[in-house]
């Protein structure tokens, strides 16, 4: 393709410019325009295409910066093929594309004529920079070009006296050639083509040889390859860097992303939406991982047991897969093997044992316990990289490495670990200690080596998948992120309060690029890892957050876990369904209120109220987890304020009791999902029905209710209002 | 709760809490065992680590006023003894930010050798 480009180019260079001057003047215009096209001002080399403006007068005079810009389009123009409209543009603009010594240069080397090439490139010798180097540097690359093909087409004769008689006596790069003369024991073109990294005779390897040699040529003699292509990839590159967000593609190239706007991804795409508030564990959550292959989430409580969830990747949803039980001191570490098939968990301090679960089976086996001494603490556990071995530690003074049957293979002693990693060598282990410091070791040959040391107590930490950043929890200090090649600290990020409970952070998005941790205030910090402050908070916690997990293949994904007994799963606002819950439940709670009001007024109105809740499916929220009083159907109603939800939604509210009376005699209750606080001022409106009222407008209400609850929830209505009431 | 975050001092010779024995610090830290607390025999050490801290307390002692916190166990939450705040008599002022744990209120053991670490 280039051949024909150019061919036509060199032709354009001088025609084009004549037929603008025989438009504009006469037709002895034309002759006098292609003469001052030549390169006469061969000393002025940013000048050569404001000469020809000159010398073309009135019609376009453009600056400097227009005639590059007509320039690269007009490059462009031709890359893709629409060759007429780039000779027209040439032609109205008055620029040209290349210096016609230059395009003959071109168009010579592509067609593999060497010594015409060679003959242009004295031509163009006053254009370059460091003229005599260049000039050699450029013949050589040229000659080499013409060895290989003479050598390809088994014309060795030839090959050789191009290697002795012409490039030899350039004085150039012995080394080289050298290496060149070997090629002559290639056997065959495969050979020499492989050996030689060469494309073989043709377009492609000229095209490259063209490539090498256009660096030798000031920019304004020829245009560097698809050089508006690269200046719009510089341009999506330097959005990326600058997008907040940017959390999914892994490479956002010019395939991939509009030109026409800024690439900016939005706050909506990134997981600070709750998607689900998961209430399975019955006491305080302390850990969360997802497994390596993203489709598993692990959480452990000090409910003594470990759910391990499935994670549909579709909805980003988490469903309960199994519930392994047994942890009798609590479950306050997890650790996923690196093949996502095992699953290790270790408990608080005072926990001497270790367990290894098989998860790659429907029933998730224990595969072995392992207690070495009751005066152990193992609460560190970290997986070598090939998933048949791992190490652990505590405290009081334990590292072991064992294997996969929970055989101690190896100790090491003196060694108080607080937090455990395996780096990708598959031999060396990073072991936070109790003296502020990170140290590596590896049980082989015995080596140890301090990798960093904090002013303060380090709580745990993570490292990044390139094995170079770790991001340390340091006690009362913040989340501190660390080069472990360069052993030192690139940044303390800001916001997060920690010190009294061990938290945990981690890395995440598909360049590593974010980082999130738990907070003693009850929300969830994320940053980005070149910024210290948070360009996210998320509250829906109501306790401290102990860990979060990102996952680390559904970038959009991220779970955290709380001592408000609860696992919330995050992810981008379109996944979240809040929007429409906020109506749902607006709207169920007005028509609790009206209920209860007319039920308030009227005698044994609480037996409809208790029919109503029941065939709406209806669940009453506990205010603040006190317990609920709902009255028996067959006895006087005594019902004072309550909230309502359907079955499914009751996981994702809470209820609250008011603080203010708002206007009213007693206080309100407050229906809360995922945290956004709907004070809806009932009282100031109160609504009071009589019987005959209520017989009038439930109908009304039921038929309206269950429309939207069929709407929201279309999918399953299976939990039964006793069942949604005991989780 | 959490997982309550403890450290550990290290050091050879070790005390620790009697009732849940959190590592709280090591003879090292000992300036002196010449106290007298609640219970009887109490020892200033320099530094202890997991303990929880109560309001400041105006306390006459028998060497002249002092404001002190009581301090108490970050794990399990006994009474352990107390940490000077401020001293009011110059003579006394070294005690400021040192910790008084009374002798009965925790045990002590022998710690690890522990290689690599500059005391």
């Amino acid at each position: 393709m280039h051949d024909s480009v150019m061919q036509q180019q060199a032709s354009n260079g001088g025609v084009s410019s004549g037929l603008q001057q025989n438009g504009a003047k006469a037709d002895s215009g034309g002759p006098h325009a292609n003469g001052n096209l030549l390169p006469e001002s061969d000393n002025d080399i940013n000048g050569v295409n404001g000469d020809i403006n000159q010398s073309l007068g009135p019609p376009k005079i453009m600056d400097k910066t227009n005639q590059d810009i007509v320039r690269l389009i007009g490059q462009h123009l031709k890359t893709v093929g629409l060759d007429r409209t780039a000779d027209l543009l040439m032609q109205e603009s008055g620029c040209r594309l290349d210096h016609p010594a230059a395009a003959k240069f071109r168009q010579h080397v592509m067609d593999g004529d060497w010594n015409k090439a060679d003959h242009d490139l004295n031509e163009l010798k006053s254009f370059l920079d460091s003229a005599n180097q260049s000039l050699v540097e450029m013949k050589f690359l040229l000659l080499e070009q013409k060895y290989l093909e003479y050598l390809e087409e088994g014309m060795v004769f030839d090959a050789l006296h191009v290697l002795r008689n012409e490039l030899t006596p350039l004085g150039h790069n012995t080394g080289r050639i050298h290496q060149l003369s070997l090629f002559m024991m290639c056997s065959g073109r495969d050979e020499l083509q492989t050996r030689a990294g060469w494309d073989g005779k043709g377009s492609a390897s000229r095209a490259a040889l063209m490539d090498r040699l256009q660096r030798f040529l000031p920019p304004s003699i020829m245009l560097p390859p698809r050089r508006l292509h690269s200046l719009l990839c510089q341009a999506v590159d330097m959005q990326n860097q600058l997008c907040t967000y940017h959390i999914t593609h892994s490479q956002t190239n010019l395939e991939n992303v509009s030109l026409l706007v800024d690439h900016n991804c939005g706050e909506e795409q990134f997981p600070c939406h709750t998607i689900q508030v998961l209430n399975d564990h019955c006491d305080e959550v302390w850990y969360c991982k997802f497994s390596p292959d993203g489709l598993k989430l692990a959480t452990g409580s000090k409910d003594m047991t470990v759910i391990i969830w499935d994670v549909d990747p579709e909805t980003l949803k988490v469903t309960h897969r199994k519930t392994l039980e047994g942890h009798t001191y609590g479950v306050a570490l997890i650790a996923w093997s690196p093949d996502s098939n095992h699953l290790i968990v270790c408990g608080p301090e005072d926990c001497p044992e270790l367990w290894l679960w098989s998860i790659d089976t429907p029933d998730c086996e224990l595969r072995v316990k392992l207690t070495q001494s009751t005066d152990d603490s193992l609460t560190a556990c970290a997986w070598h990289r090939d998933s048949n071995k791992f190490v652990t530690g505590g405290i009081r003074g334990q590292f072991y490495q064992c294997d996969m049957d929970g055989n101690v293979s190896d100790s090491w002693e003196g060694v108080r670990v607080k937090c455990l990693w395996c780096r990708s060598d598959g031999r060396t282990v990073l072991a936070a200690d109790t003296h502020h410091r990170i140290r590596s070791y590896t049980f082989d040959d015995l080596g140890d080596a301090t990798i960093l040391q904090e002013d303060h107590p380090i709580m745990s930490f993570s490292v990044d998948k390139s094995d170079r950043l770790v991001l340390l929890n340091v006690a009362n200090q913040g989340v501190h992120l660390w080069d472990l090649e360069d052993k030192c600290l690139i940044r303390r990020f800001q916001g997060v309060t920690q010190g009294h409970f061990t938290i945990h952070s981690c890395f995440g998005g598909v360049n590593q690029d974010f980082i999130a941790s738990g907070s003693e205030d009850n929300k969830v910090y994320v940053w980005h890892i070149k910024r210290e402050l948070p360009i996210a908070i998320l509250t829906g916690h109501s306790r401290l957050v102990s860990c979060v997990s990102w996952n680390p293949v559904y970038h959009q994904m991220m779970a955290s876990v709380s001592d408000d007994f609860t696992v919330r799963i995050w992810g981008p606002r379109s996944f979240s369904s809040d929007g429409e819950n906020d109506k749902t439940v607006a709207l169920l709670y007005l028509l609790s209120i009206l209920i209860i009001h007319g039920a308030h007024r009227i005698n044994s109105a609480g037996t409809i109220l208790c029919d109503l809740v029941k065939s709406l499916n209806l669940i009453c929220l506990n205010p603040d987890s006190s317990p609920t009083f709902i009255p028996h159907p067959s006895k006087t109603p005594s019902v004072i304020d309550l909230s309502f939800s359907s079955a499914d939604l009751a996981l994702l509210s809470h209820a609250s009791v008011g603080s203010n009376f708002h206007g009213s005699d007693h206080f309100p209750i407050f229906v809360t999902i995922n945290e956004r606080i709907k004070s809806i001022n009932v009282f100031s409106h109160r609504i009071r029905l009589t019987r005959f009222q209520l017989k009038l407008v439930t109908p009304l209400l039921v038929e309206k209710a269950s429309a939207i609850i069929e709407e929201t929830s279309a999918a399953s209505l299976t939990i039964s209002p006793e069942e949604g009431y005991k989780t | 709760m959490g997982v309550i975050f403890l450290e550990h001092i290290g050091g050879s010779r070790l005390f620790s809490c009697a009732s849940c024995d959190t590592n709280l610090t090591n003879r090292s830290q000992l300036v002196s065992t010449r106290f007298t607390g609640a219970t009887g025999r109490a020892f200033l050490f320099s530094k202890v680590v997991n303990l929880n801290y109560s309001e400041v307390q105006d306390r006459v002692m028998l060497t002249g006023r002092h404001m002190v916190r009581d301090v108490s166990c970050k794990n399990c939450d006994a009474k352990l003894g107390w940490v000077y705040e401020f001293a009011t008599d110059e003579q006394q002022r070294y005690k400021e930010g040192r910790v008084i744990l009374e002798r009965a209120l925790v045990t002590e053991s022998d710690g690890l050798t522990e290689h690599n670490v500059q005391q």
